[in-house]
């Protein structure tokens, strides 16, 4: 009576470990608050095994001055929104920023990896751990690196990717 | 055409009947409050939507402590039903449990859960329905074991008189052969009002009106007319012409296999899937018992006329050896057709199929040492052998009433199957979850271990439905197992379903609801929930 599927819980938690060593990397996974950094987010492969075809990136909150850079056969666009407290930078102070950047367009094999690359100001939060949410759409299905799991807890399934910012030098 | 080639053209012929098209049914489209709802303030009616016109039957109203509440008779209004609680509604968990009959006579039924001001996070068991179900279930299974061991002895007898050349019958054998069938044909044209009754839940008096009587025959009216051609067949047969000449013998089967066949287009029988399957192996089903069952009263008269009998015996032992092995075969798919597979011993249904198969063992050793030791003895002349089997034969027929109250009852027990019509609609466990700015109220049906509907209700901070992007679910057994993971079917905005076979065991699951509410964020919540 009491048919449980083990072979199908075995196989599913096996499938669970496999994604762990292809989440979405970022570089620099740690830089100093308050410095400018040119970020690179890695997409190691596609959504079983489809290909990848538009890469959206939040940019989270405290993170200005965003610049993505072009990357050839992708589109880009930006979405801006109020930053949630302006910044003063070289003697301006900025209101508004760039909230999203989308990479439409292009085709990136499952079998290829790539990055796409940003410059972005950081905030001048020392310790702080930001994450980089990231939308990965491909011709079929989607992945959402988009799970932040508090401190203590186990990885969830689909992370977004932190930087850790460490103290000014 | 010989007498058994004419046989088996009816019994396929029977089977083609009922696997005609299923008819639609009335279906409910929407309430007020909506399943799940969350009202602020009481209601003042409750109003359930069908896509047809349809009849009251039965509704009954209790709250989430399991406290019954007092409904006025409903207002019909086309396909709508407005139900005005006698009293307002204070504040709490109310769950409605209906049932209507459609305009073809068939009824359904189905639970409407809501709240006034908050959804209680736990519901007990509203105290079990009416006293008259049970009495009409008793009534229904009485006379339903008294139509078929009427059935399987005249109908059964005819069967064998048309198969195995055992000479004719005594006096006392055709009299008590056309009783038998009496008492059968009387029981078949009560059953349909009695069955009616019980679907319709109707007061005794009722019985005299129309209203059952429509819902019972929309279920068993066409297998009862051909079990009653059959017996009208069988009549002239039985009573009168002789047994031992080739028009006798092909009415007796002709009408005995008609009546046998005519039980496997009426009930549940027939109502698993694949229809055209379930519908033949009741039907052979019914024949084999028949054959079996309805030798053995003959057989004892025979017994007695020596020159005969052996004859009489080798032919019908082989005939059973084929009838018995058909019998058990047809017997176990349609029990795996009815429980897909699934033995639940909690369930009645699984226990009533524990008692037949006892029984039947019982019954199938005596058969074995009738045909291994007793009837090669009585081909070899040992004079105790005819009253050793005679002794069998009686205990059989004891056996064989066991078997019949037992089939009589299954007859009437709803098998827990996919979307069975059964009475009393199911109580649904469910819990609820709040996270920042999301609700989830999770409810799981029937929420015994098996096939369940899990529904997710989503409302935001002010108990509006939540739409959201994607909802998935993940289901955890009890004991920590890796969850299962499925995608959630939108049913309307805010409101979310999967239907399947995940909650395989019981116990207390987790059951985790993933909704993504934007683009960039996936907002979990997590209940258990205790499953049976």
């Amino acid at each position: 009576m009491t048919r449980f599927p083990r072979g199908a819980a075995l196989a599913s938690a096996l499938l669970a470990f496999a994604p762990a060593l292809a989440h979405v990397g970022i570089d620099p996974a740690a830089a100093p608050a308050g410095t400018t950094q040119t970020i690179a987010l890695r997409i190691g492969h596609g959504c079983d095994g489809s290909p990848t075809v538009a890469v959206r990136v939040l940019i989270p909150q405290g993170v200005h001055s965003v610049k993505p850079m072009p990357k050839p056969g992708w589109q880009i666009a930006l979405k801006t929104a109020p930053l949630a407290a302006p910044v003063s930078s070289h003697g301006r102070t900025i209101n508004e920023g760039v909230a999203e950047i989308a990479w439409t367009g292009g085709r990136l094999d499952d079998a290829h990896f790539d990055e796409f690359v940003l410059r972005a100001a950081l905030p001048e939060t020392p310790g702080a751990v930001l994450a980089f949410k990231i939308v990965q759409e491909c011709e079929s299905g989607t992945h959402r690196w988009i799970d932040v799991a508090a401190p203590g807890q186990p990885e969830p399934k689909e992370p977004a990717p932190q930087l850790r910012l460490t103290p000014r030098p | 055409m010989t007498p058994r080639a004419l046989i088996r053209a009816l019994v396929l012929l029977g089977g083609l009947l009922a696997a005609g098209p299923a008819l639609a049914h009335a279906a409910l489209t929407g309430s007020e409050p909506a399943d799940g709802a969350v009202a602020a303030a009481p209601p003042d009616a409750i109003v359930l939507r069908f896509n047809e016109p349809v009849a009251p039957v039965s509704a009954n109203l209790s709250r989430h402590d399991g406290a019954a509440v007092a409904l006025q008779p409903p207002r019909v209004e086309g396909g709508a039903l407005r139900f005005h609680p006698a009293e307002p509604l204070a504040e709490g968990g109310y769950l409605l449990r209906w049932r209507v009959v459609s305009a073809d006579g068939h009824p359904i039924g189905g639970a409407l859960q809501f709240a006034v001001g908050a959804m209680p996070p736990e519901w007990r068991p509203a105290a079990e329905a009416d006293p008259r179900e049970a009495a009409w279930w008793w009534a229904v299974v009485a006379v339903r074991g008294l139509a078929y061991a009427g059935l399987l002895l005249a109908a059964g007898g005819g069967l064998f008189f048309a198969l195995v050349p055992a000479g004719p019958p005594s006096p006392e054998l055709r009299r008590g052969l056309t009783a038998a069938l009496l008492l059968a044909a009387a029981a078949k044209i009560l059953l349909p009002g009695l069955t009616g009754a019980l679907l319709t839940l109707a007061a005794p008096a009722e019985l005299l009106a129309a209203a059952p009587w429509r819902a019972g025959v929309a279920t068993l009216g066409r297998g009862t007319a051909v079990t009653l051609l059959g017996l009208l067949l069988l009549l002239p047969a039985l009573a009168r012409m002789p047994l031992d000449r080739w028009p006798g013998r092909m009415l007796a089967g002709l009408g005995g296999a008609a009546a046998l066949a005519g039980l496997s287009l009426s009930g549940h029988a027939a109502a698993a899937d694949p229809r055209w399957l379930a519908t033949v192996a009741a039907a052979l089903h019914a024949l084999c018992a028949g054959f079996w069952a309805g030798a053995l009263w003959p057989l004892l008269g025979v017994l007695r006329r020596e020159p005969a009998a052996a004859r009489a015996l080798r032919r019908f032992s082989t005939l059973a050896v084929g009838a018995v092995g058909l019998l058990v075969a047809t017997g176990l798919l349609q029990a795996g057709l009815h429980l897909g597979g699934r033995l639940d011993l909690h369930g009645p249904y699984g226990q009533l199929v524990v008692a037949k198969l006892l029984a039947l063992a019982t019954l199938l050793s005596i058969a074995v040492e009738n045909k291994r030791a007793l009837t090669p003895a009585l081909a070899a002349g040992d004079a105790t052998a005819a009253p050793r089997l005679a002794r069998n034969i009686r205990s059989e027929i004891g056996f064989m009433a066991a078997v019949v109250a037992v089939t009589a009852a299954l007859g009437a027990t709803p098998p827990r199957q996919p979307g069975a019509h059964g009475h009393g609609a199911p109580v649904p466990v469910a819990a609820t979850a709040a996270g920042e700015g999301i609700a989830a109220r999770i409810a799981v049906s029937p929420g015994r271990a098996g096939h369940n509907t899990v529904t997710v209700a989503l409302s935001d901070g002010r108990g509006q439905p939540l739409a959201v992007a994607e909802a998935r679910l993940r289901l955890a057994a009890p004991g920590g197992a890796e969850p299962l993971e499925r995608a959630l079917r939108m049913e309307a905005p805010g409101r979310y379903s999967l239907a399947g076979p995940e909650l395989a065991v019981p116990g207390a699951w987790t059951l985790t609801v993933e909704a993504l509410v934007s683009d960039f964020e996936r907002r979990s919540l997590t209940v258990t929930v205790p499953i049976q």
